[in-house]
């Protein structure tokens, strides 16, 4: 726990070092916002026939773009890749640490600090802005609850998700091709393009058994209220299944990775 | 004698990929690969005795950096046996490494973009180090390696040299038993070279730390190490004080120790 909380505090430390940065992204993800906002308004004021309400929709954008870095699926840590390329993952296997929590730690670590500054702003922004632009809190107090617990699932089943890649990339080296493939093909399955709400029926139920239904999807439609009552008791559970599933994985194909590491040269 | 470390016949043998040669072999490279074998450590052994400075050196590619890998448990050997302080590196590796420092010199461990200080307190709590013995150490160790200005200043703003020092001070924060130093002086200036010298061997005197450097200036060894190894293709090939190596292939008295060191890698065929 205390290792994790330094993470924490590094990771951090490593954002607020890039200021500039930093706000550029608030603004990013707010522009942003607006625009799929106004895309879909677009939509709803010609055809209405969804399962979601455009005020839905609308709260749905405001968390997806306020939460983007704790959830994007491809944004892959590029200083574990780049030591796993240039051999510098050698004093991370020095630290009296399994190499899994301390990759795992780092990478929640940077997602939260890099969601941190974006989050509040966005949240606080949005709470106020006029008419049907606002994100609504219409939420009752266990759903707020089912919300929170869902958000720290989806979260550590993305970065669960994201170790597997890093062990991959123990074995291929060049992270190249692998990361071209998920930031097309997951932003679409996880709901970080269209909500899913939108897909057709049939598709839904095959994203239904696969993971990536669970990784972002879950907690911003439990806020948005398009899904309630058991229904979230059901996702948090397969939330919880599919991490518990991707660790185990995970751990597995590190401990062979570990025992073939070559770091050649230096 | 107290021994610390006791390597006994590690063998280690990694995999090379190559291309083929002649015509087309871009061509068929694309569709075949020839696998080589190449035996970096053959049958290595030797042992350590505790708060003994021991320098490594041999021509590249003699297999150094993989001795120092496997004795820090970052590489299992193929076969053979190594203890070190009553532990396997590569199976108690957790054990093993809260009790040794590493600084690999072509490499960092310090985080990029954050200033010292925040890489420091990182160090601080993956080794649990409790806050008071880690003030006391941190301020000793700012103080022997001056880098109490260069705290605020984040990695990538430091010249090499002030790396290098802030890199030491990262792998002694702990306190460890043993430290490991992979080519620690390459790139620095004679200054900054001197100082390293003279805090290792400090170090060495005050907390009774084993250390074992690779390196190819011979300096270095003059300088700090008590003992030295040549290593060539994988087997040692010399082990004594330096001394003993310049009776041993130098020519004259006062022959230049490079010179002695160049002769050596030719009487044993290390060159080709």
């Amino acid at each position: 726990m205390r290792t994790f909380i330094a993470y924490i505090k590094i990771s951090l430390s490593n954002q607020i070092q890039y200021k500039i940065a930093s706000y550029a992204g608030v603004i990013v993800q707010f522009c942003w916002a607006v625009m799929n906002i106004l895309l879909y308004r677009t939509f709803y004021l010609s055809n209405n026939n969804t399962n979601m309400s455009f005020q839905q929709v609308v709260s749905y954008m405001w968390l997806q773009q306020a939460f983007y870095s704790l959830f994007a699926t491809w944004s892959l840590d590029s200083k574990i890749l780049n030591s796993i390329v240039s051999g510098s993952v050698c004093y991370e296997l020095c630290r009296p640490m399994k190499l899994y929590n301390s990759w795992f730690f780092q990478n929640v670590a940077r997602r939260i600090g890099k969601a941190l500054p974006k989050c509040i702003p966005i949240i606080l922004v949005s709470s106020i802005l006029p008419g049907e632009f606002r994100l609504r809190w219409e939420i009752k107090s266990y759903e707020f609850f089912a919300f929170i617990i869902s958000m720290c699932l989806s979260l550590v089943l993305v970065v669960s998700f994201c170790m597997l890649i890093y062990i991959i990339v123990f074995f291929i080296i060049s992270p190249l091709g692998i990361k071209m493939i998920l930031s097309a093909l997951l932003d679409f399955m996880t709901g970080a393009v269209i909500p899913l709400a939108f897909f057709p029926e049939w598709m839904n139920k095959i994203l239904a058994i696969s993971p990536f239904t669970y990784m972002q999807n879950i907690p911003l439609q439990i806020f948005c209220g398009s899904i309630a009552g058991f229904e979230i008791i059901y996702s948090l559970f397969m939330q919880t299944i599919w991490v518990l599933i991707f660790i185990l994985v995970g751990n597995i194909l590190m401990q062979k990775a570990i025992k073939k590491v070559i770091v050649f040269g230096g | 004698m107290d021994k610390l470390i006791r390597m006994e016949k590690i063998h280690k043998e990694f995999v090379v990929y190559e291309r083929l040669e002649g015509k087309w072999s871009l061509l068929k490279g694309a569709f075949i690969r020839t696998k080589k074998k190449v035996e970096a450590l053959k049958e290595m052994s030797f042992s350590i005795n505790r708060g003994e400075l021991v320098g490594f050196i041999g021509p590249n590619g003699a297999g150094k950096s993989t001795t120092v890998k496997i004795m820090s448990g970052i590489l299992n050997p193929d076969s053979g046996s190594c203890v070190i302080d009553g532990r396997i590196p590569w199976k108690n590796r957790i054990e093993h490494v809260s009790r040794i420092g590493v600084v690999f010199g072509q490499r960092s461990q310090l985080w990029w973009d954050v200033p010292v200080k925040d890489s420091f307190s990182l160090l601080k709590d993956i080794y649990n180090i409790p806050n008071s013995s880690y003030e006391e150490r941190l301020y000793e160790l700012l103080e022997r390696l001056q880098i109490r200005d260069l705290l605020n200043t984040p990695a990538r703003q430091l010249s090499l040299g002030q790396r290098m020092r802030c890199e030491i001070a990262a792998a002694l924060l702990h306190r460890p038993q043993i430290l490991f130093l992979d080519e620690p002086t390459i790139g620095l200036d004679a200054v900054s070279k001197l100082e390293l010298r003279t805090f290792l061997k400090e170090e060495n005197e005050k907390s009774g730390v084993t250390v074992f450097m690779t390196t190819h200036d011979m300096d270095d060894i003059e300088a700090v190490c008590n003992r030295v190894m040549v290593i060539g293709r994988g087997t040692l090939l010399f082990d004594g004080s330096l001394s003993d190596l310049r009776a041993h292939f130098g020519s004259q008295e006062k022959e230049d120790i490079d010179d002695v060191i160049v002769r050596m890698y030719h009487d044993l065929k290390l060159l080709t």
